[in-house]
Order: C-alpha cells, then sequence, then structure tokens
C-alpha cells in the first residue's frame, strides 16, 4: 500500500491543528500566563510532526519540529510568550500551511531548502530577528507574488543581480517577514492574496523599522497612473511584469544598488 | 468513539491477502491523529485483523474493559492519558499483563525508546521509518 493515499487525509488534520494553533496562539496572546492553550498548541505541532513524519514529508516535519521545540520551552516555562516571538510562531503557522498545502506525492522525501533550514533554527531557538545573517553582508531581497512562477522568475534576476533572494506568496506574511527580518529589497506585486502591493509598501513606510526598506513593486500593467500611485505610496518603482529575458527589473534594481 | 473514519478502499483490500491467524485477533489502535488512525487501521483490517480506535487512553482503558483485545499499538503523546500512562496502567493489571503493546511514535530518542520499554511495552515503531510490513510484522511476531 501507497502511504501517499493518506496524503490528503493529513493535509485535512494538519490544516485543523494549524487552526487550532493560531486559534491557542491568541487565547496565549490575552493571557500569557494561562497554561492550557500552550499545551494544546504543543500536542497540536506535535500531531503535525508525527503524521509528516509518517508521510515522510520531511519540510513540514522539519519545520514543525522546531515550533514544537519552541513551545516546549513555554510548557516548561522557561519562556514567556512576548510580541516578537508571536509574530515568530505566527510566520511558522504561515510557512507550515504553505507547505502544508502545498504537499504533493512530489513532496516525499524532500529535503528542505537552505532558508528553511535557516528559518527552523531560528524558530527552534526563538530568535525573532536573523542576526548572523543582518552581519553576513549578502544583500536580502524578498519576492511577493501570488504567482510560482513570477517568484521563481524574479528570484533569478535578483541572483544575477547579487542578491540573495527569498519568496513569500502572501503579502500579510511579508509584511510580517519584513518586521521581523532583515532585507535589503522587497520586490512586490500588486495583487497579493491578504495585503496587496501598495498596502503593503504603505504598511512598511508607517513602520520604523521598515521605513527605509528599498521597495520594487511589480504589476502586469504597468503604465503612469500606476506608476505615480506606487510613489505616492513610499515605492522606489514600479516596474511592468514581463518575460524572463526582460531587464525591467534588473534595471530597476540596479538603479537603487 | 463515536467518529465516523474511513473504511479501507477496494484498492487496498485487493493488494493484501487475509491471513488465516489474523481473522479473528482484534487490535487496538490509540491515537489523538485522526489520520494516523485511519493509516493503521488501513493496513491492519487489510492484512485480517479487527480493529477497534480510541483517541487517548482513557478511552483506551474504557474499551478493554468492555471489549477483548488481542494487542495495542498506541501513539505515546496524547491528550489526557499518553501511551506511556497507558502501557503502565495495563501492566499493573492482572488481565493485561501479558497483553502485546506496540508504541508508534515520533519520539526517536534512545530515552524515549527506554521509558517506553520501562513502562512495559513490547515493542517500538518510530514514526519516521514507519511502513507498512513493519507494524505488520511487529504485530504478526507479538501474536
Amino acid at each position: 500500500m501507497d502511504l501517499t493515499e493518506f496524503l490528503g487525509e493529513f493535509q485535512l488534520e494538519a490544516g485543523e491543528k494549524l487552526d487550532a494553533i493560531a486559534s491557542q496562539l491568541l487565547c496565549l496572546e490575552r493571557d500569557t500566563t494561562n497554561p492550557q492553550p500552550v499545551r494544546e498548541m504543543f500536542l497540536a505541532a506535535h500531531t503535525i510532526k508525527g503524521g509528516a513524519a509518517m508521510m515522510r514529508l520531511t519540510e513540514v516535519e522539519s519545520l514543525a519540529h522546531a515550533l514544537e521545540d519552541l513551545l516546549s520551552k513555554f510548557r516548561d516555562q522557561q519562556r514567556t510568550l512576548d510580541p516578537a516571538t508571536a509574530d515568530l510562531l505566527f510566520q511558522a503557522i504561515d510557512r507550515l500551511r504553505g507547505l502544508i498545502a502545498n504537499a504533493s506525492a512530489q513532496s516525499v522525501g524532500s529535503e528542505p531548502d537552505a532558508a528553511l533550514v535557516s528559518f527552523a533554527s531560528r524558530l527552534r531557538a526563538g530568535v525573532c530577528a536573523p542576526a548572523i545573517e543582518a552581519e553576513s553582508g549578502v544583500r536580502r531581497a524578498l519576492v511577493v507574488d501570488s504567482s510560482a512562477t513570477v517568484r521563481a522568475l524574479y528570484t533569478l534576476q535578483l541572483e544575477d543581480a547579487g542578491y540573495a533572494a527569498e519568496t513569500c506568496e502572501d503579502g500579510r506574511l511579508a509584511l510580517s517577514r519584513a518586521t521581523t527580518e532583515r532585507f535589503d529589497l522587497l520586490v512586490a506585486g500588486l495583487q497579493n492574496e491578504t495585503l496587496g502591493g501598495f498596502e503593503l509598501c504603505a504598511a512598511l513606510r508607517a513602520n520604523p523599522a521598515t521605513r527605509d526598506l528599498r521597495v520594487v513593486l511589480t504589476s502586469a500593467d504597468a503604465g503612469p497612473r500606476l506608476s505615480h500611485k506606487a510613489i505616492e505610496c513610499g515605492a522606489q518603482s514600479l516596474v511592468r511584469k514581463g518575460s524572463l529575458r526582460d531587464a525591467a527589473l534588473t534595471n530597476a534594481v540596479q538603479v537603487l544598488a | 468513539l463515536g467518529t465516523v473514519e474511513k473504511t479501507p478502499s477496494a484498492a487496498v483490500r485487493q493488494t493484501t491477502s487475509v491471513t488465516e491467524q489474523s481473522v479473528r485477533r482484534r487490535v487496538l489502535v490509540v491515537d489523538d491523529s485522526v489520520m494516523t488512525r485511519t493509516l493503521e487501521r488501513t493496513i491492519l483490517e487489510s492484512a485480517g485483523y479487527t480493529v477497534l480506535v480510541a483517541g487517548d487512553g482513557v478511552d483506551a482503558l474504557q474499551l478493554l474493559d468492555e471489549s477483548d483485545v488481542d494487542a495495542v499499538v498506541s501513539d505515546v503523546e496524547m491528550p489526557r492519558m499518553g501511551g506511556l500512562e497507558l502501557t503502565a496502567a495495563l501492566r499493573q493489571d492482572e488481565r493485561w499483563r501479558h497483553l502485546p503493546i506496540v508504541l508508534v511514535t515520533s519520539l526517536d530518542a534512545p530515552e524515549h525508546v527506554e521509558r517506553g520499554a520501562a513502562a512495559g511495552a513490547d515493542a517500538y515503531i518510530v514514526k519516521g521509518r514507519f511502513d507498512q510490513s513493519e507494524l505488520l510484522q511487529t504485530v504478526g511476531r507479538l501474536l
């Protein structure tokens, strides 16, 4: 029997467990001394880890394991929840949700990439800002787009331009990552789930921690009106989405560098 | 216990033959994860076992009180009562002192395995290495 037959079942249950973790995290934020939400979050993370291990979804397993380890510190009262750690936990939930939703027979046995390994170790240690990455001198870019093709395309172009590029499909998650990690550049499409490019840019400008982050917005139908709006909300530029050979993004990024 | 769970698909039934000696054997699967319960139940039923399920140690003890069970396959970390406590409770009761108990868990550190053995479990299967044949061989060996 092929265990991947149970993938759908795993996704359904893990999704419910993530919902439970998110709602318990909100409870814990309201009362950080209550041990009950921590116990429930820990068990839910443990269940996701065990299921992922059985399914050989190594990426999900490693992230759920790191989450479980951090939660065990709350359970054992070595830590209490602060806003930055709550943000980190929400990021972990969002990342897990993405990995679980996209899990398929192809994800079975696939090892976590460097970005996921680095996030998992940061999560396990409960480190909210990646100090080591900030000191390494490598310029980091975050690509936000709901399309996997666009994310892959821009990652290539940014890497060519000398950036270490990370990707994110959701606007709200991008805002959270930009606030808690250090990026030198954010490239965002206008139409993203939960938070569009204009709103994301405005939110970054409103926060002292991200006020100076350079932002390039991308759109399939760039024109004077949209460019004007992009500048208005604080973006450095708006480029038209084009083909792999299209140098619009590379040019925009080089102007900034 | 009050929940509707998937029975094995026709495809799964076809791939495994029902073995004579396991036809009437009853295995109790204890896990708080519906997915894991369904998966283990499907594997065991496809090999001819009758499978009962419980969501934690407390439900398992109640089911054991009410029904005949030939082996227990249990998770370790569960709400209310985990697999180690369940194992220890069963070993203290004359009726279940020799009941085969298999722990299936993602806790794979040596001290966890030792704790399982100390509580009185007969075998320990790690979820990250879990497969159909290991579960069936382990249960088959103990029965």
